[in-house]
């Protein structure tokens, strides 16, 4: 019999469920609503079955989405006309493929990646946590290299390095299979090789007019052109992005400015005018004027050929007249010429030879210029693992390699500082901010409708007390409470659960101040209620005040405060948004902390930053609004016609 | 009028009690976390850290000396601070928190030292917090009353239009705007203006701290100043506006069709009195009494509302000053600010409640 009762509500309820559901349905507004309602709880549903436990903990951390690109757009805005290299992070746990030889076995790792933007990649890098093997009782670490087949056909040998032991951690005992890791970096990028794989590639050598005969002169330029390849490759492509440029114009020319070899053969005009001067041995002196005349004539030579000099030739000429200033300083000793003489003499000699020191080895007379440009097409990454004397290989290696390559785009919603996918942000976001939501808009309804009964159903005292704290409640600024409170429950909450204490204040503060406005609305409600007739029959009968409440009041309410509820609801949320752009920052991923920390790191100008969560506030919002609105139709049939 | 008095009166008095229910409740909490009592150690130790550096730079004083200076200094300004009393016995925070109360009912509080609050102003720290508050407030009145003042004025001229149409395209569309413009957060709608007219279209500053330099030095140069004001002000007004316009178009709209029904309006519509006349005379005076209730309780909500938007333009005013504070971790602004805020709510409400008596014949009979 109970049973039947019970069962009969149920299907009653459901009955009532169903019918409010088409009649909210019916409406545009309602439509919409639920529409958005289903989606969203579609999201949260999403993300609570996927969301991993020490996700809520460490999503703040740079190293959690350090293989992520940082404040980068969403990747479909390729198609919007942005121009951004693409995002790859391959995880492989099985070898592409493996080769197997007398002495060593070597596992390859092969991803091909294509650049197709004018615009290069911003890191690339290796991570590797492969398995320390045994050959009778003695370990056997691998090596790993790392290379790359670009589109133009250089294979460049980016990284070669040992993945030692030592690097796994100090307290850490190894044993047969131990896992070791290694990351590849930029100071353990072969530079120089890249340097010169690309110089023979496109044939970037200073050319025989400039350069001239001497073999040791035209080693030398190359060298400085390497080094000036070098350094641009290090400043303007942070030295591992070489991967990816190719030059696509280059000029080698000698420094054809004859200022600061006028000044040399000045001074030594100079020298010759005080020599002549001089009152020292005659023999000696003729000698010294004799080796500044050829010191002259050196220098006078190269800037009477400047415009056809090479570097060889120019370079010779400078050692010359170097060589015979020395014999001059020799010659100004032997004489006892006067010390301010000889010291001059001497400065002239060391700045001759500090010119010639320079134009050797910087881009100080040979001056190259090279413009390079991102080389598009395929890249094909190989990461080979080899290792050294084992005799029994495993087939299946327990290594995983990473490949990554942070592009200019990533995910469908871009990233936020430190690599943050907005996207996953935005997910888990979603069931957080709708528990927000409910549990303040049921627990402040839920108290408000008792409270309403209590106060219209009883009065008297009760009544006044009710009434008279709802005053003193609706007087009171919330968002000053909540900022004071909710500094407060930063600083005294410590441990794991902070983030969860912090979000429960300040719920809680909402709940306090939330039921007031409800309680009013239902306390005139049933008082109304409470004049009928059938109230007084039902007391005549004998009804329990509880009877009363439950059965004749309480339905009626219910609908009015599911109205109530569901207007409630985004209100919690957005407070809590608005808390932590002001600061409050609580330590979960809920859409508010994303704009804060947008707003923290001033970057209003980054669209997919701003733009996703803020939506997802607002429509989330709209959505309790317009499904408030058509209950609220439901309830009040007046209201459909204003 | 005795009877638009003693309503005042008694609205004043309810509001006073309210503000001394609310420091109490305050005060409770902070000392009652240990939160207050933190704020007064590291005054302590900031002053006695302070003071030793001076008598080292003195010279010749041996480390047992100032050592025992520390310790005695210490003690004494725990007592003047009243976490202790005189003989040295923790004093519990059910009887330290009534005079934070005290301090806080007469706007009595300590210095800041923290260079980002005192740069809100911009002056230089140590600075005085109450007077810190005292410069920025204005400055959140002023852009809240000024978007007030515009969105009712802008309402008052579209809604009775709409009101009258119920049912056309523009009904329909105010209703649309209303809705969905409640729904967005008034901060967030800020962002994007940010993005949108400071970056992408660079008509005004990406930041609107500056604001604070040429409103302190206005009479300067008045006229120039104007229009420089102009260009920070107009943001953070604009979205304001734009914001708040949605309830009070729907609140007024549904306010209007009500009235608009009623007897005594068709009455004089059937007199013949042109349209205009009975908007203004029959319709809007009558409804404009309701718009002050829904102003008095939309004023928490557009103040708050407000308060977080100016964190967000870096408006330097009341929200920067929060921003601020919290980011140093300061406390006794945060403090100071809770209670300014909370007393310059209800002082506002107050003013609108007797402009409401004012304005309402019936308040003053009842």
């Amino acid at each position: 019999m109970a049973a039947s009762i019970r069962r009969s509500r149920i299907s009653r309820i459901s009955e009532s469920f169903k019918i409010a559901i088409s009649e909210i349905w019916r409406q545009t507004p309602g439509k919409a609503a639920l529409v958005l309602f289903i989606l969203l709880v579609a999201m949260a549903v999403i993300a609570v079955v996927t969301i991993t436990p020490d996700f809520l903990v460490k999503w703040e951390s740079a190293s959690y989405w350090e293989d992520n690109p940082v404040v980068v757009p969403p990747c479909w805005v390729n198609s919007l006309g942005y121009k951004t290299a693409k995002t790859a992070q391959i995880y492989f746990t099985t070898p592409s493929s493996m080769e197997v030889s007398e002495s060593e076995t070597r596992y390859i790792y092969t991803y091909n990646y294509t650049l197709d933007v004018n615009e290069a990649p911003k890191d690339l890098y290796v991570k590797a946590e492969v398995p320390l093997l045994c050959e009778e009782g003695v370990f056997k670490a691998p090596t790993m290299r790392v290379t790359v087949e670009r589109p133009d056909g250089i294979v460049v040998l980016a990284w070669d390095m040992v993945i030692e032991p030592g690097k796994t951690g100090e307290n850490v005992t190894l044993t047969c299979g131990s896992l070791l890791s290694a990351k590849t970096s930029k100071e353990t990028f072969r530079l120089a090789e890249v340097t010169s794989a690309i110089m023979d590639k496109y044939n970037i050598t200073v050319p025989p007019e400039i350069a001239g005969a001497n073999e040791t002169y035209v080693i030398t330029a190359n060298s400085i052109v390497r080094t000036t390849i070098r350094t641009e490759l290090e400043n303007k492509y942070l030295t591992i992005l070489s991967v990816f440029v190719k030059p696509i114009s280059y000029k080698i020319s000698l420094n054809r400015n004859t200022t600061i070899l006028e000044v040399f053969s000045k001074q030594i005009n100079n020298l010759k005018t005080t020599f002549l001067d001089l009152g020292i041995n005659i023999v000696l002196r003729d000698k010294i004027i004799e080796a500044l005349d050829k010191a002259a004539n050196n220098i006078t030579w190269v800037i009477n050929n400047i415009n056809t000099v090479t570097y060889t030739d120019y370079l010779i000429a400078m050692n010359n007249a170097y060589e015979n200033l020395n014999n001059v300083n020799k010659l100004a000793l032997a004489a006892s010429a006067p010390v301010d003489v000889r010291s001059s003499v001497d400065d002239l000699t060391k700045t001759l030879g500090k010119f010639i020191e320079v134009a050797t080895t910087t881009p100080s007379l040979i001056q190259p210029e090279i413009v390079f440009d991102v080389l598009q097409g395929d890249y094909r990454v190989n990461v080979t693992i080899t290792y050294y004397g084992v005799k029994k290989p495993p087939r299946a290696l327990s290594a995983k390699i990473g490949i990554i390559v942070k592009g200019g785009c990533y995910g469908i919603l871009g990233t936020a500082d430190k690599g943050v996918d907005i996207a996953t942000v935005v997910l888990y976001g979603t069931p957080i901010a709708l528990a927000i939501g409910f549990a303040t808009a049921v627990a402040s309804v839920f108290i408000g409708v008792i409270a309403g009964i209590i106060s219209g159903y009883y009065g008297g005292f009760i009544d006044e007390a009710i009434q008279r704290t709802v005053d003193v409640l609706g007087n009171i600024p919330l968002l000053p409470i909540l900022i004071i409170v909710g500094s407060v429950a930063q600083r005294t909450f410590t441990g794991e659960a902070k983030s969860l204490y912090i979000i429960l204040t300040y719920i809680g503060i909402l709940i306090i101040f939330g039921w007031g406005g409800t309680a009013i609305t239902v306390r005139a409600m049933t008082l109304s209620i409470k004049e009928e007739p059938y109230i007084e029959a039902a007391k005549a009968l004998g009804a329990s005040n509880t009877r009363i409440i439950f059965k004749h009041i309480l339905p009626q309410v219910l609908i009015y405060a599911a109205a109530v509820l569901v207007f409630n609801v985004p209100g919690a949320i957005i407070t809590e948004a608005g808390l932590s752009v002001l600061g409050l920052r609580h330590g979960w991923p809920t859409w508010g902390s994303v704009l804060s920390s947008a707003r923290a790191e001033n970057r209003f100008d980054v669209w997919w930053w701003i733009l996703p969560p803020g939506l997802m506030l607002s429509l989330t919002s709209l959505t309790f609004v317009l499904l408030g609105l058509a209950i609220e139709r439901i309830v009040e049939p007046r209201l459909r016609t204003l | 009028m005795p009877g638009a008095g003693s309503v005042i009166l008694r609205r004043g008095l309810i509001l006073l009690v309210t503000f001394v229910i609310i420091v109490i409740v305050v005060a409770a909490i902070v000392e009652g976390t240990g939160y207050s009592k933190d704020i007064y150690e590291a005054m302590i130790r900031e002053i006695v850290n302070g003071e030793v550096m001076a008598l080292r730079r003195g010279g010749n004083i041996t480390e047992v000396f100032i050592e025992q200076y520390k310790k005695n200094r210490t003690h004494q300004l725990r007592v003047e601070f009243e976490l202790i009393d005189e003989n040295g016995n923790e004093i519990p925070p059910y009887r330290r928190m009534w005079s934070l109360v005290y301090r806080s009912l007469l706007f009595n509080f300590t210095k800041t030292d923290k260079v980002g609050v005192a740069n809100v102003v911009p002056t230089v720290a140590p600075a005085d917090v109450a007077s810190i508050i005292a410069a920025v407030l204005p400055r959140t009145i002023l852009v809240v009353t000024v978007g007030e003042v515009i969105a009712i004025a802008i309402a008052l001229l579209i809604g009775p239009r709409v009101a009258y149409r119920h049912g056309s395209l523009a009904d329909r569309f105010t209703v649309a705007y209303a809705a969905i413009i409640t729904a967005v957060p008034l901060w967030w709608l800020a962002m994007i203006f940010i993005q949108v007219f400071s970056y992408n279209l660079g008509w005004f500053p990406r930041d609107l701290r500056g604001v604070a330099t040429v409103l302190n030095e206005f009479w300067n140069n008045p006229l120039n100043n104007f229009v420089e004001i102009l260009r920070y002000i107009t943001m953070p007004i604009t979205a304001f506006v734009i914001w708040s316009l949605g309830s009070w178009l729907y609140g007024l709209r549904a306010m209007l069709l009500r009235v608009i029904r009623e007897d005594y309006v068709m009455a004089a519509k059937a007199r013949g009195i042109p349209e205009k006349l009975v908007t203004r005379r029959y319709v809007l005076r009558v409804s404009l009494a309701p718009v002050i209730t829904s102003v008095i309780l939309a004023l928490a909500g557009s103040i708050g509302g407000m308060i977080i938007t100016e964190s967000v333009f870096n408006w330097p005013g009341m929200g920067t000053l929060y921003y601020a504070a919290i980011q140093e971790g300061d406390s006794m602004t945060l403090l100071a600010l809770t209670i300014v805020y909370v007393g310059v709510y209800l002082v506002a409400r107050f003013i609108l409640e007797i402009l409401y008596i004012i304005i309402d014949p019936r308040v003053r009979v009842r």
